[in-house]
């Protein structure tokens, strides 16, 4: 039975490099040019793929100013995000069990490719208790979505978790993510 | 799997690639195609009737625009393609006409085709290096402009490598970054392809100046990472202080890292129109096109590699703001007239100006026509006499206006409708000056079919060593072997081979045993490829060609020793074909 060893498969390598490999491999060193410099360039990685130093993230995006704030009790407000000046919050509401309103993009008219809205929910001394996360389902990417038909406005509604039902006092909101086509 | 004993010697191999080699150095080193530097400037959603209508609006019918007066014009193809589909020619293709920034941006600069969000991977996942990151290997200067985010599509199609576009940043989400019908798994968030693009771009290293907007995409880390390759940051992520066009002016050399925007960068007629906000004080993109010519072209021995966006005739257009989007226009084709002239000057530059899509059907309709979603029917389609136009759907009335949908030109009469299609209307150069712009007098009428791309080629002009190649219709993945061609690149082999984290096993024919040579896949390179099987077969290329679309995999070459195979192998990478080499016991 024929053992099999799969070789690195290798996309892309430049014609003229390799056929410059080739060439000199046959017919010697000739006084010709070289093609890009040589192979030396050819054989080192140049698509950057490791980032010493760089933390990796664990989890979901969370915003600092979510633990900051204390609202008092029977409000909602809006927690400080990277991306503030580029959205309107409407018709923003917590009745104890669920935060709603809705997101105007106001600096980009084209399709919402990710929006993610961050609730933290506060007791009635103001101290974070729990948080829930809204995240838009864009299908970008997945079908002919650049045909969809753009929509500026995103309704969201964020439960509080099950764990600290009937405790909130008070929610805040704010976006983490945001990219539009 | 079709086996096909060829009982090809080594040494006969060898000859034969020796020949093929041969040819294909003398082709590559042809003075008229060789470039020290490349400026390619690409207005982001600008189709034929974008650069029409900018013509007749600012130089008048008869005139030309700075991009139309570049010698070479020429068309593109923009479709993309599906996930995880083939390359085009391969048995598991499966196209996508319509066509986002990310894939175009990853065709052009990566040189295959991708699927819709992806940026510097191909269709299946796995990291294609970019036109940029192997300039800046080969030790060119290296910039990249646009008026949008730096992190969006266009400029980080050439600094980046993503599963999803939407991966910018400043923080990592996992609904933003994996994408589970490419992977199956989750990656590892050290991969690459899900690392924010803001955070690759900050410590990559990939260009040298970067100008554009997006600085809320960026932090303190980004900034102490920046520093530390030596670039001069102008303004400041960590306090998210925008840089300024006072800034720019002071900036001297080496690299510099300007966002001038938190977001986008000011739309030019807001800025026209608002002289004293803070948007007006931005710098243009014929501005920051200057200064990057100037930063690049200084001390480059090496020459340099520029890429230019005006990234808002895109985003204007999703709008179906005429007004903008014709002034984007002018803008974009003032920093063509910049890259021009230096060229000229400079007399050994490639500038190609190009786009990477149409955006929402912009079109042109005679003065005083309407368009379908003005009238109450589509056009007449029935001919009783005459069968030939008798498709259906058949229409026995003609459409005629719809005062609803219809209430005047979007820019004057009908501004207040909300369910007004009439056209924007707009003097042109050639019109008196007592015409306005809204007016029904105003001779350039313009109207969209959609908020969106379309499928539409898009036109290209180019100037320069190398230019020739971009005559006629070209694909948009033939630009990066256009390109690479000009300043003379090697490619270079994909960085991560797989798309999951599993390990792909490497292995080198060694000496004594037989192999077997197995073509798998056609890779990006389709003509090259079967050049390659010429040269080392005796089959014909309509054979081969039958072979590629129908009979893979294919041992190209079996019981054929180490030398053999690892000179096939060697042929096989340079084309980008995937393949299996499997030893005999």
């Amino acid at each position: 039975m024929m053992s099999s060893i799969r070789i690195a498969v290798v996309a892309g390598v430049s014609a003229v490099a390799a056929i410059a490999v080739v060439a000199a491999l046959v017919v010697g060193f000739s006084n010709g040019p070289t093609p890009g410099g040589g192979a030396a360039g050819a054989a080192a990685p140049v698509a950057k793929t490791e980032f010493p130093g760089l933390t990796a993230p664990t989890g979901d995006p969370q915003l600092l100013s979510i633990a900051r704030l204390a609202p008092d009790a029977g409000t909602v407000q809006l927690a400080e995000g990277p991306f503030d000046d580029r959205f309107e919050v409407n018709d923003l509401a917590f009745d104890g069990a669920t935060v709603s309103g809705s997101i105007l993009v106001t600096s980009d008219v084209s399709e919402v490719i990710n929006l993610e809205v961050l609730a933290g929910f506060y007791d009635s001394a103001g101290a974070l208790i729990g948080e829930g996360r809204f995240v838009l389902e864009s299908e970008h990417g997945t079908t002919d979505d650049a045909s969809k038909i753009p929509d500026e406005t995103v309704a969201f509604r964020i439960d509080v978790p099950a764990a600290i039902a009937g405790q909130a006092s008070s929610a805040a909101v704010g976006v983490p993510v945001l990219v539009n086509e | 799997m079709q086996r096909k004993k060829l009982g090809l010697a080594a040494a006969t191999l060898v000859l034969v690639v020796a020949s093929s080699a041969l040819v294909a150095v003398g082709a590559a080193t042809a003075d008229n195609e060789k470039a020290k530097n490349v400026i390619y400037l690409l207005g982001d959603g600008m189709g034929q009737t974008h650069v029409d209508a900018a013509r007749q609006r600012f130089v008048g019918a008869a005139g030309t625009l700075a991009m139309e007066s570049l010698p070479v014009h020429g068309t593109v193809r923009t479709y993309a393609v599906e996930k995880n589909s083939g390359q085009p020619g391969e048995a598991d293709f499966v196209p996508n006409l319509v066509t986002d920034s990310a894939s175009a941006a990853t065709a052009w600069a990566s040189g295959v085709k991708s699927y819709n969000a992806a940026l510097g991977i191909d269709a299946k996942g796995n990291v294609t290096p970019t036109v940029m990151e192997l300039a800046k290997n080969q030790g060119l200067r290296t910039g990249n402009v646009s008026t949008s985010e730096v992190t969006d599509a266009t400029p980080a199609g050439q600094m980046s490598h993503a599963l999803a576009r939407g991966c910018q940043g400043p923080l990592y989400s996992a609904s933003s970054c994996q994408d589970l019908q490419i992977t199956g798994t989750a990656l590892p968030t050290t991969d690459v392809r899900v690392t924010p693009i803001a955070d690759q771009i900050a410590r990559n290293g990939t260009a040298d100046v970067i100008f554009g907007g997006g600085l809320s995409r960026f932090d303190a880390d980004d900034e102490t990472a920046l520093k530390a390759q030596g670039y001069a940051v102008l303004g400041s992520p960590a306090t998210q202080t925008v840089a300024t066009e006072a800034d720019l002016a002071a900036s001297a050399s080496g690299k510099v890292f300007a966002l001038f925007n938190k977001g986008n960068l000011t739309v030019e007629k807001s800025k026209q129109d608002n002289p004293g906000s803070a948007g007006a004080l931005e710098p243009t993109l014929a501005e920051m096109t200057t200064k990057a010519i100037a930063l690049l072209a200084e001390g480059g021995k090496k020459g340099f590699y520029l890429q230019v966006e005006g990234a808002l005739i895109d985003k204007r257009s999703h709008a179906n703001d005429a007004a903008q989007t014709l002034e984007e226009i002018k803008a974009f084709d003032d920093a063509v007239a910049v890259a021009k002239a230096f060229a000229e000057k400079d007399g050994n530059t490639l500038v190609i100006v190009t786009a990477d899509h149409e955006c929402a059907g912009f079109n042109i309709i005679g003065k005083g026509s309407y368009a379908n979603a003005e009238a109450v029917a589509p056009p007449v389609n029935v001919d009783s006499g005459n069968i030939a136009n008798n498709s259906t759907p058949s229409r026995p009335k003609n459409g005629a206006l719809d005062p609803a949908r219809s209430s005047g030109a979007v820019n004057g009469a009908g501004s207040a409708s909300a369910t007004n299609f009439a056209p924007a209307t707009f003097r042109t150069a050639d019109d008196p000056d007592s015409v306005i712009d809204g007016s029904p007098q105003a001779s350039l009428w313009l109207t969209y079919l959609s908020g969106n791309h379309t499928g539409a080629d898009v036109p290209i002009f180019s100037y320069g060593a190398g230019s020739a190649k971009l005559n006629g219709t070209i694909d948009n993945t033939d630009l990066f072997d256009i390109v690479t061609g000009a300043l003379r690149l090697p490619t270079q082999p994909t960085a991560t081979a797989t798309p999951t984290a599993t390990p792909t096993a490497t292995a080198t024919p060694t000496a004594g045993t037989k192999y077997d040579v197995v073509v798998t896949a056609i890779g990006p390179r389709r003509s090259q490829l079967v050049d390659v099987i010429k040269s080392i077969t005796n089959l014909t290329e309509k054979e081969i060609s039958e072979i590629l679309s129908k009979k893979l995999p294919y041992v190209l070459l079996d019981d054929v020793s180490q030398p053999t195979a690892e000179n096939t192998k060697r042929l096989l990478e340079a084309v980008g074909a995937t393949f299996e080499i499997t030893s005999q016991p």
